[in-house]
C-alpha cells in the first residue's frame, strides 16, 4: 500500500492537469505583449480596400481605414501602419471629392453654367494632384510594410493608380465638355390610354428633337416608371419613338413615367441629354373588402378561438397570422373561417391576429385585423403559517392557497435561502402542509423566505409571499448551556476549595500525590525511585510536617484523608487542638509556603516548631 | 507540561493563520473581493452591488430594484436554482449570464432558454487588445474590450436582440492553434444579446471577463454595465465560482463569526467569561 501512495498521487495530479480547461478563462492583459497582426489576414483587407475603390465605395473604404487604425501592434510598427491607414484613409477621401467635383462639374456644364463648372474642375485637379503625391507616399509605407509585416499592398496600389487615371481622364473629358457648343434637346411622352387595368397594355409614344425643331433619328430613349428604367425605343427618321408597355402590378391609384435622352458616343459633344414631362397612367383594381370576427375574443391558455372571414372578391385562400403562427384558410362562397387553440405557454395579453388576401391579377392585396387578449386565472395564498422554526429539528408549514376559478393542483415552493431550506410538493387540496428542515448551524433569529405557488394548470398565474420566521438552534442553546454550567461548576470548585484555582491544584498534583496517600513516611525506596520533582517526599519541611500531621492525628483522633489540603486539614483540627493550634497553623503555613509558593523555609525552624507541637500536645492529655 | 508547551504555539499559530487568512484578500477568479487583475472588486465597488448565493439572490431580491448577474460559472446548477432564476424572470426581473467556456449553458437548458454560448474561442488577429484573444465587440458604435471570449449561437431562437457583435474579421478558433484555417467560421458574431423571457429579460454575455478589474475600464465596459444593470443594483451570484483553499478558510472564518454572533453564543460566552473573571478575581484575592 505505502509503495501504491505515490503512485496514486501522481496518478490525481495527472489527473488534475487534464481536468484543467483548454481554454483559459482570461488573461491578465497588462502581461501581454502586442503581437505583429498577421500579414495574411492584413492582406485579405487591403484586397478589401482595393475592391471598395474599384467600386468607388467611398463610404467602405473610409469604413475599412477607421477600422485599421484600431488594430494593435507593436508600438513601432503600429505608428507605420497607423501612418499608412491614414494615407489610405485621406487617398480616399480626395478621390471621392474628385469624384464629386467631376460629377457637379458635368452637370454645370450642361446647363451651360461655365464659370461654376471651371470652379470645380479647378478643385477635382488640385484633388487629385494630392491625391497622386499621397499615392507616392502609400507606396513607400507599402514597401515599409511588405518588409516588417509580410502584408502585400501591390493590389492596393494598382486600384488606387487605375482610380486616379480614370478621374483624370474624367477631368479631361468635361474640361472638352465645357469647350464644346452643345445643342440643347426636347423629348416629348403621352400615353394612350391614360387610365388602364393592372397588367394590360399601354401604348407609350414621343418625339425627341433639337431645340429648333429638328428631328433626331436613330437615337436611344429610355423609358422611366417610379423611378426604374422599365424599356427603351429607338426614334425614327421623324424622331419619333413608340413602344406597348404592360401597366405594372402594382396597386396604386396612379404611376409616373418619364422618358429620358442620354447622348452618347460623338453626341456627348453635341447635344445635351433631355428629360420628358412625367406622364400620368391612372390604374384599375378590385380591392377586396375583408371582415374578420373572431370569438371568443378573450380566452385562457389552451382555449380555442374561432376565426370568420368574409370577403366580397373572389380569392381562392386567404392567410392567417395568430400566435406567430400562419395558417392558410380556404375560400368558399366568400367566406373561410378557421378554429385554432391558444398556445398553453402563451403569456397574459393583447395578441393581434391577421387576415390577408394576396393580390391575384387585377385583384388587389387586402387585410384586416382584430385582437384577442389572453388572460389568466389568479391563484392567491389566502394563508400562510410558518411557526417558529427550531432547528435542526423539521416544522411544518400550513399554506392555503384560493383560485379564481376551480381548484387547481400546484406546486408549493417554500425557500429559506439563509437557513438552507428548500422545500416543495404538489396539492390539489385548498390547503396543503410542507415540511421544512432548517440547516444545523442556522443562527438563531428572524429569517426571511419566500413562498412560490406554480399553478401546474398553464391558465393560472402563479403566486408568490414572502414571509419572516424567526429560528432558535437548538445545538446552539444546548451548547451554549453547556458551557455556562460546566464553567459555574469549575467556579464553584474553585470556590469550595478556598479560592485555589483547580489548574493550579492539578498542576502541583505529583508532588502532593505521594504527601497525602501514606498514613506514614513513604519507603525511602519509593521515594528515591520517584521521578525528580520541585518538592520531594524527602524534603526536610515535607518529612517535618508529616511529622506533625501524625502527632495531630494521634491527638485529635482525625485522619488527613488523600482528598484534604493542608488548610482544609488544618480548618478540621482547629477546634480540637486547642493551644497547639496555633503552632499546628504556623507548622501548615510554612508547608504551604514551601509547597505552593516556592518560598525557602527554614527546615530548623519547623523542627523546632514540631518539637513544640509535640511538647503542648504531650502537655495537653489528660 | 509538555503538551502546554506543544499547544500554545500552535494556539498562536492557528490564530496567526486565521487572522492573515481574513486580512489577506482572496486572489480566486471573479470573486467581489478580489482586488487583484482577475477579481470583480471594482465593479462591485462602482456599482454597489450585492452578491450571495443565487437562490438567495433569486428568491429573495425584488427584481424592481435588483438585476440578477451570474459572472462566469464553474460549477453546475441545480434544479432549486434554476426554479428560483425563473421565478425571478416571472416576477418581470432580468437575469445576466456572462459566461464563455463555464457551465451557463447548463443553467440555458433548464431554463429552456434557446440560446446557447458555442463554446468555441473567439480570436481576432486584426482588431485587438494586443492579442488575438483580447478582440473587439461593437455594441453600437461603441468598442468593448473583450477577454478570451466566446460567441453566442442564436439559430434556435425565435427573436432576440443583438446588443453586441465581434468585428468581421474575428473568427472561431475551432482547433486552437491561433491561426486562421480554411472552413473555420468568420464574423462578425453575435457577443450579446437580450432575448425576451415571459415579463423578465435574459440577457447573455459571451465573456465573463468583460467586467473584471483589469478590463471594466478598458473601451465601454463600464458603461455597458450600467446599460446591463439598467438603473438597479446588481446582484452577483457567488455560488458557482471555483474556490481556493484561502477563499474555503475565509468562507469559514465568516460562517463562524455569524454562528459566535447568534444570541445564545454571544451571551452564553459572555456569562462564561463573568464567571470566569469571578473566580480568578476572587483566587487572587484570597491569595493576595
Amino acid at each position: 500500500m505505502r509503495r501504491l501512495a505515490p503512485l496514486l498521487l501522481i496518478l490525481a495530479l495527472l489527473t488534475q492537469v487534464y481536468a484543467q480547461p483548454a481554454i483559459p478563462r482570461h488573461v491578465n492583459p497588462e502581461q501581454l505583449k502586442p503581437i505583429t497582426p498577421d500579414p495574411a489576414i492584413l492582406t485579405a483587407v487591403y484586397e478589401s480596400l482595393s475592391r471598395a475603390f474599384l467600386a468607388e465605395n467611398f463610404s467602405g473604404v473610409a469604413y475599412l481605414a477607421s477600422t485599421l487604425l484600431n488594430l494593435s501592434a507593436p508600438s513601432d510598427l503600429k505608428f507605420i501602419l497607423d501612418r499608412f491607414h491614414s494615407l489610405i484613409q485621406e487617398e480616399g477621401a480626395l478621390l471621392n471629392y474628385s469624384k464629386a467635383g467631376l460629377e457637379a462639374a458635368r452637370q454645370l456644364a450642361l446647363q451651360g453654367r461655365a464659370l461654376e463648372a471651371l470652379a470645380h474642375l479647378e478643385n477635382v485637379t488640385l484633388h487629385l494632384a494630392k491625391a497622386n503625391i499621397t499615392y507616392l507616399s502609400l507606396a513607400d509605407a507599402a514597401r515599409a510594410i511588405r518588409g516588417r509585416v509580410g502584408a502585400e499592398t501591390g493590389g492596393l496600389l494598382q486600384s488606387l493608380l487605375k482610380l486616379i487615371g480614370t478621374y483624370a481622364r474624367r477631368l479631361n473629358e468635361t474640361g472638352m465638355l465645357l469647350g464644346a457648343n452643345l445643342t440643347d434637346t426636347q423629348l416629348t411622352l403621352s400615353i394612350t390610354p391614360t387610365t388602364a387595368w393592372v397588367g394590360s397594355r399601354v401604348l407609350a409614344y414621343g418625339y425627341l428633337r433639337t431645340w429648333q425643331g429638328d428631328p433626331l433619328p436613330h437615337r436611344r430613349v429610355v423609358l422611366v416608371l417610379e423611378g426604374r428604367e422599365v424599356a427603351e425605343a429607338t426614334t425614327d427618321e421623324q424622331g419619333y419613338y413608340s413602344l406597348a408597355l404592360q401597366a405594372p402590378y402594382i396597386y396604386v391609384e396612379r404611376v409616373h413615367l418619364l422618358a429620358m435622352y442620354l447622348p452618347s458616343g460623338d453626341d456627348f459633344y453635341k447635344y445635351k441629354p433631355a428629360t420628358s414631362p412625367n406622364a400620368t397612367l391612372y390604374l384599375l383594381f378590385v380591392t377586396p373588402n375583408i371582415t374578420l370576427s373572431i370569438h371568443p375574443d378573450v380566452v385562457l391558455p389552451g382555449d380555442t378561438i374561432e376565426l370568420r372571414v368574409s370577403l366580397d372578391a373572389p380569392v381562392p385562400v386567404v392567410d392567417a397570422y395568430a400566435f406567430g403562427e400562419h395558417f392558410q384558410l380556404q375560400v368558399l362562397n366568400g367566406s373561410a373561417a378557421l378554429t385554432l387553440s391558444v398556445p398553453a405557454d402563451a403569456l397574459e395579453g393583447r395578441y393581434v391576429v391577421v387576415v390577408s388576401s394576396p393580390a391575384n391579377g387585377t385583384i388587389a392585396p387586402a387585410s384586416a385585423r382584430g385582437t384577442v387578449t389572453v388572460r389568466k386565472l389568479s391563484l392567491n395564498i389566502s394563508q400562510l403559517q410558518v411557526p417558529m422554526l427550531l432547528s435542526p429539528l423539521t416544522t411544518t408549514a400550513a399554506v392555503c392557497v384560493s383560485s379564481e376559478g376551480e381548484p387547481t393542483p400546484y406546486l408549493v415552493e417554500v425557500s429559506i435561502p439563509s437557513a438552507g431550506v428548500q422545500a416543495s410538493k404538489t396539492s390539489s387540496s385548498a390547503c396543503t402542509q410542507v415540511e421544512i428542515t432548517p440547516g444545523a448551524l442556522t443562527p438563531t433569529g428572524p429569517l426571511e423566505g419566500t413562498i412560490a405557488v406554480q399553478p401546474l394548470d398553464p391558465r393560472y398565474k402563479p403566486a408568490y409571499a414572502r414571509f419572516q420566521v424567526y429560528n432558535l438552534n437548538l445545538i446552539l442553546v444546548a451548547l451554549a448551556m453547556a458551557l455556562v454550567l460546566s464553567t459555574l461548576s469549575a467556579y464553584l470548585r474553585v470556590r469550595a476549595r478556598g479560592g485555589r484555582p483547580q489548574a493550579k491544584e492539578e498542576e502541583e498534583k505529583p508532588a502532593v500525590t505521594p504527601l497525602v496517600v501514606p498514613e506514614t513516611s513513604p519507603p525511602r525506596a519509593e521515594a528515591e525511585a520517584a521521578p525528580p520533582e520541585p518538592v520531594e517526599s524527602g524534603d526536610p519541611v515535607v518529612r517535618e510536617y508529616f511529622r506533625a500531621v501524625k502527632l495531630v492525628e494521634s491527638a485529635t483522633g482525625v485522619r488527613m484523608k488523600p482528598s484534604h489540603t493542608i488548610s482544609e486539614y488544618l480548618s478540621e483540627t482547629w477546634s480540637r487542638l486547642g493551644k497547639a493550634g496555633e503552632v499546628f497553623r504556623e507548622i501548615s503555613r510554612l508547608a504551604e509556603d514551601r509547597l505552593y509558593g516556592d518560598i525557602p523555609v527554614d527546615a530548623n525552624k519547623l523542627r523546632y516548631l514540631v518539637s513544640a507541637l509535640e511538647k503542648i500536645l504531650k502537655e495537653q492529655q489528660p | 507540561m509538555r503538551k502546554s508547551y506543544l499547544a500554545i504555539p500552535l494556539l498562536a499559530s492557528a490564530v496567526v493563520v486565521a487572522a492573515l487568512a481574513a486580512v489577506y484578500p482572496v486572489n480566486t477568479d471573479f470573486s467581489t473581493a478580489n482586488p487583484e487583475w482577475n477579481g470583480l472588486a471594482d465593479f462591485t465597488q462602482e456599482m454597489r452591488a450585492v452578491e450571495g448565493p443565487l437562490a438567495a439572490l433569486a428568491s429573495l431580491y425584488d427584481p424592481r430594484n435588483y438585476t440578477l448577474f451570474i459572472i462566469g460559472p464553474s460549477k453546475s446548477f441545480s434544479q432549486q436554482e434554476a426554479a428560483a432564476v425563473k421565478s425571478f424572470l416571472a416576477r418581470g426581473g432580468t437575469v445576466v449570464i456572462m459566461d464563455d467556456f463555464g457551465t451557463a449553458n447548463q443553467l440555458l437548458s433548464l431554463l429552456e432558454a434557446p440560446a446557447r454560448f458555442s463554446g468555441g474561442l473567439l480570436l481576432d488577429p486584426l482588431l485587438n487588445q494586443g492579442h488575438p484573444a483580447l478582440p473587439v465587440a461593437y455594441w453600437g458604435s461603441s468598442r468593448l474590450a473583450l477577454n478570451y471570449a466566446t460567441t453566442l449561437n442564436l439559430t434556435a431562437c425565435r427573436s432576440a436582440r443583438v446588443i453586441a457583435t465581434s468585428s468581421p474579421f474575428s473568427y472561431i478558433d475551432l482547433n486552437l492553434n491561433n491561426r486562421y484555417d480554411e472552413g473555420e467560421p468568420t464574423g462578425p458574431f453575435p457577443v450579446a444579446v437580450e432575448l425576451s423571457y415571459g415579463p423578465g429579460k435574459l440577457v447573455l454575455v459571451a465573456d465573463s471577463s468583460l467586467l473584471i478589474n483589469s478590463m471594466i475600464h478598458r473601451e465601454q465596459n463600464a458603461r455597458l454595465a450600467l446599460y446591463l444593470a439598467g438603473g438597479r443594483t446588481p446582484a452577483v451570484d457567488n455560488s458557482h465560482w471555483e474556490e481556493n483553499l484561502h477563499a474555503e478558510v475565509k468562507k469559514l472564518l465568516l460562517r463562524a463569526w455569524l454562528v459566535a454572533s447568534s444570541p445564545e453564543v454571544k451571551y452564553s460566552l459572555a456569562a462564561s467569561l463573568a464567571i470566569a473573571a469571578l473566580a480568578i478575581g476572587r483566587t487572587h484575592f484570597k491569595r493576595g
